[in-house]
């Protein structure tokens, strides 16, 4: 059984704003349809704040410590999504060969940026839950 | 179960059944089949589709929108059951081959993962390869030795196709003295350790040598030969890594088998001659009688278990269920970072470390590259966000080693009891757990395995060691060990004529994979069947069972 059509355009949506936090630019309709599907028949959409929604950036900060939130296991299906579209396999894998420094100094930046954004993260995860 | 309505019964007739058509089912079958005798092989699964001999590579599916159906199954099976699952079970089944197995074989656990797959050929649809032989230490203890299991282990493996080393440090501990395959190849990154290894093995604790693995490197038959394609997490196209569902397709056709799939066995019960079992047709309830002269359960080691002690009449009194305790950690080569990811490469374990505990016991781990595992599966395992996490997963996967290790069972504590239900057909109770310095081993085996790997030039990631869940590699068994409560031959104690064949009746387990050994003891319990089959019984092939539709 087919969810709502309004829960279902929700879910596109949604499909949208998690693979362009993950850093897909364009989200292609088929991988949206195959978020929804993942996601189940009868499942709701998650709500969102409205700042997620124009700056899908900024779920980082919602992104849950916990592995086992509504919202992580949704990213979890967004990641595996990556892998079928050619922007999601340039950001997930390194098939071609890059400046050491450079990978360095991005680690270095991204760490640097995941350690600032823990506490941050703990802080959300306690206001807003999915 | 069973929850609709039942249709007309079936009853069967057979000289031998054998339950499961897993490792151990199959390679117990094989000496009854060539034998001639009345064999008849059910399953509570059914076959399942094999990816296309075609399928590309991992890499260049990735990324690829015509790939989708290889990565996420047709249905996207793979999204479905994302949350929580290994990456080896992850992958491309029809819905519910995993999520019944609990259901229909009666089981619930605490403190203790039981997987299962309901689908021909079992767990072999989905397993590491790891194909090591216990040496003659190991099986101390049990109540047969090396010498006796040795024609089966060289039978298994000429049938099965093993490939690995002859002549590295590793070769004696996975065995010696069998035919295999030349070994994989291996990644750039084993090849640097190898190399490292070479130069300052005096120095370091640990032993090194590839892995040995049920995967051919020459063509055999329909099998192809491996082509590095680094899809293994996702089932192999070729049919290079062994999987038992193979070999029922081909046991089926022999005139003496006949194959009972989607039957789920309920109980099996002593006759007046012979044994009765008693099934039920998952497709639509109805029941499933078959009288047997012999029954050979090799269902996995909890759904025999189940059976036995409820054919025993053992209900409330616990028994011991070994499984090895595993940890992973991850270990980075910082020289490799910027480095394009290998576009060919095997899959699974590469390589194989040994530490030792004490004089007599190792820990044994498997090292594995990160180029055929999901950015997604390396993301979630990591404290960052996702976006971050995707992002660093890419920047060191070319440096990156995955180590899977593993105790020997003497450091588990698992107990599995029969309980009574109300409808009588029993179920049983799994209570996972380790002894109390399981964890302390586990800890000191990290220090000194980061130790060794240091001097290679490896890091251990922080916060990378982590313990499994008991039961989650499905490395268990024990439950119905030969000496105690099964014959050196299978044959239950008090039960004369039902067998055990798969790893309940290991009487312990090492830190090895276990399931060349179970194949090999399963190969040996047929060859005893065949040698003490009674005289009278022995009828023409392929006329021997009756079939009767109530």
């Amino acid at each position: 059984m087919a969810a709502p059509l309004t829960d279902r355009r929700l879910l596109l949506n949604e499909a949208v704003v998690l693979l362009r936090y993950l850093g897909v630019t364009r989200p292609a309709l088929v991988q949206m349809r195959a978020y929804a599907r993942a996601v189940g028949p009868s499942a709701t959409p998650l709500r969102l704040p409205a700042f997620v929604h124009r700056w899908p950036a900024a779920l980082r900060l919602l992104d849950p410590l916990q592995r086992s939130s509504p919202l992580a296991a949704r990213l979890d299906i967004a990641c595996l999504l990556l892998d079928v579209s050619l922007e999601g396999r340039r950001l997930a894998y390194a098939y071609e060969p890059r400046n050491r420094i450079r990978v360095w100094f991005a680690l270095a930046g991204t760490v640097a940026l995941e350690g600032v954004m823990l506490g941050a993260r703990w802080v959300a995860g306690r206001v807003w839950r999915a | 179960m069973g929850g609709g309505a039942r249709v007309a019964g079936v009853n069967l007739t057979a000289a031998v059944v054998i339950v499961g058509t897993g490792p151990a089912g199959t390679s117990a079958a094989w000496p009854l089949v060539r034998a001639g005798l009345d064999v008849l092989l059910v399953d509570a699964g059914g076959p399942i589709d094999s990816p296309p001999p075609d399928r590309p590579t991992l890499a260049d599916v990735r990324g690829d929108r015509a790939g989708w159906s290889y990565l996420l199954g047709s249905q996207m099976e793979a999204l479905c059951a994302s949350s929580g699952s290994s990456p080896k079970i992850r992958t491309s089944f029809p819905p519910g081959a995993l999520d019944g197995y609990l259901q229909a074989n009666r089981i619930s656990a605490e403190g203790f993962t039981a997987v299962g797959l309901m689908a021909r050929g079992g767990l072999s649809n989905v397993w590491g390869a790891g194909a090591s032989a216990f040496d003659a230490l190991e099986l101390s203890g049990w109540p047969i030795t090396l010498d006796d299991l040795m024609p089966s282990y060289q039978d298994v493996c000429r049938r099965i196709g093993i490939s690995g080393s002859q002549t590295d440090d590793l070769s004696a501990t996975h065995g010696r003295g069998l035919d295999l395959d030349p070994e994989l190849a291996l990644g750039p990154l084993m090849e640097a350790l190898m190399e490292r290894y070479g130069r300052r093995r005096s120095s370091l604790r640990i032993r090194v040598g590839r892995a040995r693995q049920a995967v051919l490197t020459r063509a055999r038959g329909a099998r192809g030969a491996c082509t590095l394609d680094n899809f293994c997490m996702w089932r192999c196209a070729k049919g290079s890594i062994y999987n038992s569902a193979d070999e029922v397709a081909v046991l089926s056709q022999a005139p003496n088998v006949r194959l009972l799939e989607h039957t789920v066995v309920e109980a099996v019960e002593a006759g007046a001659s012979g044994w009765r079992v008693r099934a039920q047709d998952r497709r639509h309830g109805g029941s499933v009688e078959i009288a047997a002269g012999r029954v050979v359960l090799a269902a996995g080691v909890l759904p025999s278990t189940r059976l036995v002690l409820a054919a025993l009449d053992r209900y409330d009194a616990p028994v011991r269920l070994h499984s090895t305790p595993t940890f992973t950690s991850v270990f980075l080569d910082p020289s490799y970072l910027g480095r394009a990811l290998p576009v060919r490469g095997f899959g699974l374990g590469q390589l194989t470390v040994t530490m030792p505990l004490d004089p007599d016991h190792s820990a044994l781990g498997t090292l594995f590259l990160c180029d055929s595992v999901s950015a997604a599966d390396l993301a979630v395992a990591m404290p960052f966000s996702r976006r971050g996490a995707i992002r660093i997963a890419r920047d060191l996967a070319s440096g990156l080693l995955v180590g899977l290790f593993y105790l020997p069972s003497s450091y588990s504590n698992n107990t599995t009891t029969l309980i009574r239900t109300r409808d009588g057909a029993g179920a049983l109770h799994v209570s996972g757990g380790l002894q109390p310095d399981a964890l302390a081993v586990m800890r000191s085996t990290m220090r000194s395995l980061s130790s060794d790997f240091r001097k290679l030039g490896f890091a251990r990631l922080p916060g990378s060691f982590k313990v499994h869940a008991a039961g989650s590699e499905s490395h268990y068994g024990g439950t119905l060990p030969m000496g105690v409560a099964t014959s050196t031959t299978g044959e239950v104690v008090g039960a004369p004529g039902l067998f055990v064949a798969d790893g309940s009746v290991l009487p312990s387990l090492p830190a090895k994979h276990h399931t060349f050994t179970v194949m090999a003891n399963a190969d040996r319990i047929g060859r005893h069947l065949v040698a003490t089959e009674p005289a009278p019984p022995r009828t023409a092939i392929g006329r021997t069972a009756r079939d009767e539709v109530d």
